[in-house]
């Protein structure tokens, strides 16, 4: 039977920021659609406005004709529609079947065997008395597919589902998908990824802050009409040239590094050996929860390791805090822009003194010397071009892509001979991704050194020099840009071919 | 010394009966955590259920509106925590320790016309049999309602927690609120209802002291023994039968220390007093030091406060 | 099988109702700021009339008695000051341990121990005079304190134990020490055995400010105790990094902020001022040791802490306040036989209104009419 699922004037204001802008849309089971877009176009507020998760402020949802009232998940769950969240809605510290029973009404008896029957079906196989944080990343995803398929919905969606996958367990996930759509069951894939929407859908709908863009055929599409219409503006790309001559003297050199961790969470990295020259850009790579966040945290200090382990400059530094190696002349950039890097709830000049390295003055004799920080926090301003002009802004109220300039041009300014950054570009808007890929590339040009590490293969591509992949916490050879293409970094993140 | 048999099964008796508010608050409050909430007012739940109780008998003469007007007062002072902290979203700390404060205050203030009025008797169960069979008697027979419902509360409580919807959906709004809120759960409603559970079970603890184990109201009467329920949630890493044991352990230590003196060992009385709190502190940092296992059993979500943004 | 819960929101609820409407506000208000103490306040007073009410007792002529009475003339005010006093120091210490995110509740404690050490200091010394005796009580007091609270500070950092618990479970030990002492190895051999030490020499004892007024120099300490807290907090890099970690130990570490140090400290100079309370009570106007030294003041601080916001100058009027509130109880007992223990009632109440208060802060309550 077929379905048919239609957005009508949907519209969800914020203070502040318009997610959703009068959007209506009209979709047909058979097709597999994708709903593209940068982050923060309105994508993720679209599809849980569909699940129930938001109420939006005007507009309505028809399902075969028949107005929906969707106040809670529970009634898009009735309504037969599913949802596979990207940050998934699993209780780690129960079972799988827990997890699947717990929004069921069917026995436990009856409802074991219609997972069985799905999972024969499609081929998962999963171990259902196991606590769920024991599971992959693909695996949790297909627990949550299968928690889907238990009502048999008529709608799926799945909201940005590979940025956890590896290769081999992506091109699962497309064969199950078009097998749902085969057995018509409609098919809507949220992504800002534009291989996978070329790949998977065939019909596309771009939003862009807010708006609805298109809706085209994918086979009237290619990867360069998307783009442009994801982001409006023609793209310059940002390309490095290659140089072929590196001052030869090495910067920093890991040796024998080992870290085991007591908790369970962390990832244990096993005899990291590698080095970086000076002007050179070393690229990890690796899908997220191999290890890179423990790396970071041993290159920073914020975990400590035998002193002789890290050699940076021909000091052994290994045991040294991350203020002590700041002085060194080495920044690090975290992942996590909101809760280690900076403080949203501090203001911009506060979080500048964060930095704290000995030739700023910040802290005469343990005194705060507040003008010192407001002089300098104005100079990263200006510099790294950061959309304010007043730093006694709260943090909280720079955009992602603001914060993240603040950040590194706080770690920047002092001009250190090594920086360390990790996915320095996730979740920002093109514009402020293209001015830090800039910005490092021209770090480079002054003969400093980068560690990147990143889970974004194609920002690696472009700025390495060197790269390597870290699976499980090891490390692969390290190789020259050059000689790798992301079909090759595919399978060593996905675990095979490492030395 | 000749040790008589019958002699260990009474001490074995008393160091039950001691037991029995600690298993009692402790078991309420696993409940409350488990779903992600740290009520610190224990302490004050069980004195306020003290003087209820000890009031409602007094004036009433009855004892069961007694015993539930007691369970209904500690369900009424934990409104007041649940309103401020799943509500209007407040501190956990500083909320609970309101509490205890306030309930010890107007506890003491309800309480002043009911110091020194002798208790009534409580009724027991299987008292004829209390003499039949040596140590086994004293320690299977003779015993209040209340006794006997507190032994059998952790094994309800973890089929409770294990094996029934409602047991998963607390787990699962511990182990992750957001989570359970997506899936349409309504954290907020799940864990009004544990808190106001835990209120009960400690109002039935306080009552049990002052109608039961003392009989008397006493100024103060609980005496710290809300903190150790506290400390005992933890240490038996919020597993309902671990509780047993371990309120036995403490209540054991509390009558130990009565019968050293009766015996004549010359240890000041108020080390042994506080033996309690010292070997609280020592187990705390012994079950501490593994953080793995504290990460794995611990519920997620304990104390942080759940706000959904629409 | 039993029944799923309804998956019902609360504030929908509200909103259908078509009355209220709770919206999150973009950053709290600065009004509301120092408005909220002050609603609390005043919903205490309130409420307090009404439990008067229904205990039987004329409501304002008993919150006459309770907050008037006690401070209308100059040996009242002198006895605001004096109760105000500790609670301010101990209030003070704690503020540098909230703020970081450690819940020290064995202020009480730590004050016991302080005053047993710096008891036992001015005992050694008990038929001698000199001028250094004082100077060495207190700081005995001071170091008292430190050593007490250095525990669940220790424990916390290196064992990774719940400082809440451990802090608490001593307060309890620290008494019994205290009793202990009291009624036995230090008990006054010609005291009749009345559960007491000996006198303090004079020399021992916190010199008098006004005559015929029992306030003392510890409010000095108090006030010291203040500035160097604001100095702290507000101007140093010490401050800094106590503030970083209270919003973030992430932060703290990725910014290279000795953790584990800074833990212990805070803990310090938290046991430090409540130590140095503890020297103030028995060294003040009693002079000995007795079986009880403080009236739960290790308690009430915090609520001084929360109602002060944790800010120096907010902590003195805080301070104030709440001292109010242990005079007004004994007045009102005396005058009018309202137990003494409303006293404990009206703190609990401050900070249970305080902290509702604060949910205006966050939110707006706007009132619309009715939608289609």
């Amino acid at each position: 039977m077929k379905t048919n699922l239609k957005i009508s004037n949907v519209s969800k204001i914020y203070p502040g920021c318009i997610a959703n802008d009068n959007v209506s849309l009209e979709f047909e089971s058979g097709k597999i659609y994708a709903l593209l877009g940068e982050n923060g176009a309105g994508k993720s507020t679209l599809v849980k406005v569909l699940s129930g998760v938001i109420i939006p402020d005007e507009g309505e949802i028809f399902l075969n004709k028949k107005i929906l009232k969707l106040n809670s998940p529970i009634d898009a769950k009735k309504n037969d529609i599913g949802m596979v969240f990207q940050h998934f809605n699993l209780f780690e510290t129960l079972s799988v079947f827990e997890n699947l029973i717990i929004d069921s009404d069917e026995t436990e008896k009856d409802l074991k065997e219609k997972i069985q029957s799905i999972m024969k079906k499609y081929n998962f196989s999963i171990n259902l008395d196991i606590p769920v944080l024991n599971l992959s990343a693909g695996q949790k995803q297909k627990v949550e597919i299968i928690r889907c398929l238990i009502r048999n919905p008529k709608v799926l969606i799945m909201d940005e589902p590979t940025s956890v996958l590896t290769e081999q367990e992506t091109s699962e996930l497309f064969l199950s998908l078009k097998k749902f759509s085969e057995e018509e069951i409609l098919i809507i894939y949220i992504t800002h990824k534009l291989k996978e929407v070329m790949q998977l859908c065939d019909e596309v709908a771009v939003m862009r802050k807010g708006k609805l863009v298109s809706v085209t055929q994918i086979k009237d599409e290619n990867i360069e009409s998307l783009a442009n219409k994801m982001v409006g503006q023609n793209l310059k790309t940002v390309k490095k040239k290659k140089s072929s001559l590196h001052s030869s003297s090495q910067l920093i050199r890991i040796t024998n590094l080992n870290f085991t961790s007591e908790d369970p969470f962390e990832t244990n990295l096993n005899n990291i050996n590698f080095s970086v020259n000076r002007g050179e850009c070393l690229g990890i790579a690796g899908i997220s929860g191999n290890g890179q966040s423990e790396l970071f945290q041993i290159l920073s200090g914020e975990i400590i390791s035998e002193k002789n382990c890290i050699e940076f400059n021909k000091n052994f530094i290994g045991d040294l805090n991350p203020q002590e190696r700041r002085e060194h002349l080495m920044a690090f950039s975290p992942e996590d822009r909101l809760e280690q890097a900076a403080i949203p709830q501090m203001k911009i000049f506060e979080n500048v003194a964060l930095n704290n390295f000995k030739s700023s003055n910040f802290f005469n004799n343990g005194l705060i010397n507040e003008s010192k920080i407001r002089e300098h926090s104005k100079k990263i301003i200006s510099d790294f071009n950061v959309n304010t002009d007043n730093i006694d802004l709260k943090s909280q109220f720079l955009s992602g892509g603001n914060l993240q300039k603040l950040i590194i041009g706080r770690e920047l300014i002092t001009s250190p001979d090594l920086l360390i950054c990790f996915n320095p570009t996730w979740g920002l808007d093109v514009g402020a991704i293209n001015y830090i890929h800039e910005t490092l590339i021209k770090i480079n040009e002054q003969n400093k050194s980068i560690i990147l590490i990143s889970t974004d293969t194609d920002e690696l591509l472009k700025l390495s020099d060197k790269i390597s992949v870290i699976h499980k916490g090891k490390l692969s050879k390290i190789m020259n840009v050059g000689e790798v293409t992301s079909e090759k970094l595919g399978i060593l993140m996905g675990g095979a071919e490492i030395d | 010394m000749i040790i008589d048999i019958n002699f260990v099964g009474l001490i074995i008796t008393s160091i039950m009966a001691s037991s029995v508010p600690l298993i009692l608050a402790s078991c309420g409050e696993l409940i409350t955590e488990r779903s992600g909430v740290l009520n610190l007012g224990v302490e004050g739940m069980m004195i306020i259920g003290a003087i209820a109780g000890f009031a409602l008998m007094t004036v009433t003469g009855s004892l069961v509106i007694a015993v539930f007007g007691a369970m209904f007062a500690g369900v009424l002072i934990s409104t007041i925590f649940a309103f401020l902290t799943q509500t209007l979203i407040t501190n956990h700390v500083a909320t609970g320790l309101a509490l205890t404060i306030f309930g010890i205050g107007i506890s003491a203030m309800i309480g002043k016309n009911f110091v020194g009025i002798p208790g009534k008797e409580f009724p027991i169960l299987f008292g004829g049999l209390k003499d039949a069979i040596p140590f086994l008697s004293p320690i299977l027979f003779g015993h209040s309602i209340v006794f006997y419902f507190a032994f059998a509360l952790p094994f309800i409580t973890n089929y409770f927690l294990k094996k029934t919807k409602i047991g998963l959906i607390v787990r699962a709004v511990g182990d992750s609120p957001d989570s359970a809120s997506n899936q349409g759960i309504n954290v907020r409603l799940v864990r009004y209802l544990c808190i106001l559970y835990g209120g009960s079970m400690c109002g039935l603890a306080g009552a049990y002291l002052s109608m039961i184990y003392t009989p008397q109201w006493i100024e103060n009467m609980t005496g710290g023994r809300g903190w150790i329920a506290l400390a005992l949630v933890v240490f038996s890493t919020w597993n309902p039968i671990k509780i047993l044991i371990g309120a036995m352990i403490f209540g054991g230590l509390t009558i130990i220390q009565f019968h050293m003196q009766a015996i004549g060992v010359r240890i000041p009385v108020q080390f042994l007093t506080a033996l309690p709190y010292i070997v609280t502190i020592i187990v705390l940092v012994v079950i501490s030091r593994d953080s793995r296992k504290i990460r794995l059993s611990t519920p997620s979500s304990l104390g942080k406060s759940f706000y959904k943004d629409h | 099988m039993l029944v799923r819960l309804l998956p019902r929101n609360l504030e929908y609820l509200w909103e259908e109702q078509k009355l209220i409407k709770i919206v999150k506000r973009d950053h709290p208000s600065r009004a509301i700021f120092f408005l909220t103490p002050v609603l609390a306040i005043f919903l205490t007073l309130v409420a307090g009339g009404l439990i008067f009410y229904i205990l039987g007792f004329k409501p304002f002529e008993a919150l006459k008695f309770f907050f008037i009475v006690p401070i209308a003339d100059m040996y009242g005010f002198s006895e605001l000051l004096l109760k105000a006093t500790p609670l301010c120091l101990i209030a003070i210490g704690l503020s540098f341990c909230f703020k970081s995110n450690n819940w020290n509740i064995g202020a009480e404690g730590q004050l016991t121990f302080g005053a047993i050490v710096s008891g036992g200091v001015a005992l050694l010394f008990y038929e001698q005079e000199g001028f250094y005796i004082l100077p060495i009580v207190i700081v005995a007091g001071a170091i008292g304190g430190m050593l007490y609270a250095s525990i669940p500070a220790i424990l916390k950092t290196y064992f990774n134990t719940n400082e809440i618990l451990v802090s608490l479970m001593l307060v309890y030990v620290s008494k019994l020490i205290l009793d202990y002492l009291v009624v036995g190895p230090w008990s006054n051999p010609e005291g009749f055995n009345f559960p007491e030490t000996r006198q303090f020499s004079e020399s021992a004892r916190l010199p008098l400010l006004v005559e015929g007024l029992r306030i003392h120099a510890g409010i000095f300490l108090a006030l010291a105790a203040v500035v160097m807290s604001w100095f702290i907090f507000y101007k140093t890099y010490l401050g800094f990094q106590m503030k970083v970690s209270g919003f973030s130990l992430k932060t703290a570490k990725y910014a290279g902020y000795k953790g584990k140090k800074m833990i212990i400290l805070v803990f310090l100079i938290s046991g430090a001022c409540a130590g140095l309370a503890g020297v103030g009570e028995i060294t003040g106007p009693i002079g000995q040791l007795h079986r009880e030294v403080s009236p739960d003041y290790g308690f009430t601080a915090i609520i001084v802490a929360f109602l002060g916001r944790l800010n120096p100058v907010g902590i003195i009027f805080a301070s104030l306040v709440v001292a109010i509130t242990y005079l007004g109880a004994e007045t009102a007992q005396i005058f009018m036989q309202i137990p003494k223990y409303t006293g404990q009632v009206f703190q609990g109440m401050i900070l249970f209104f305080l902290l509702a208060s604060d949910y205006l802060l966050f939110f707006k309550i706007k009132f619309i009419g009715s939608k289609k």
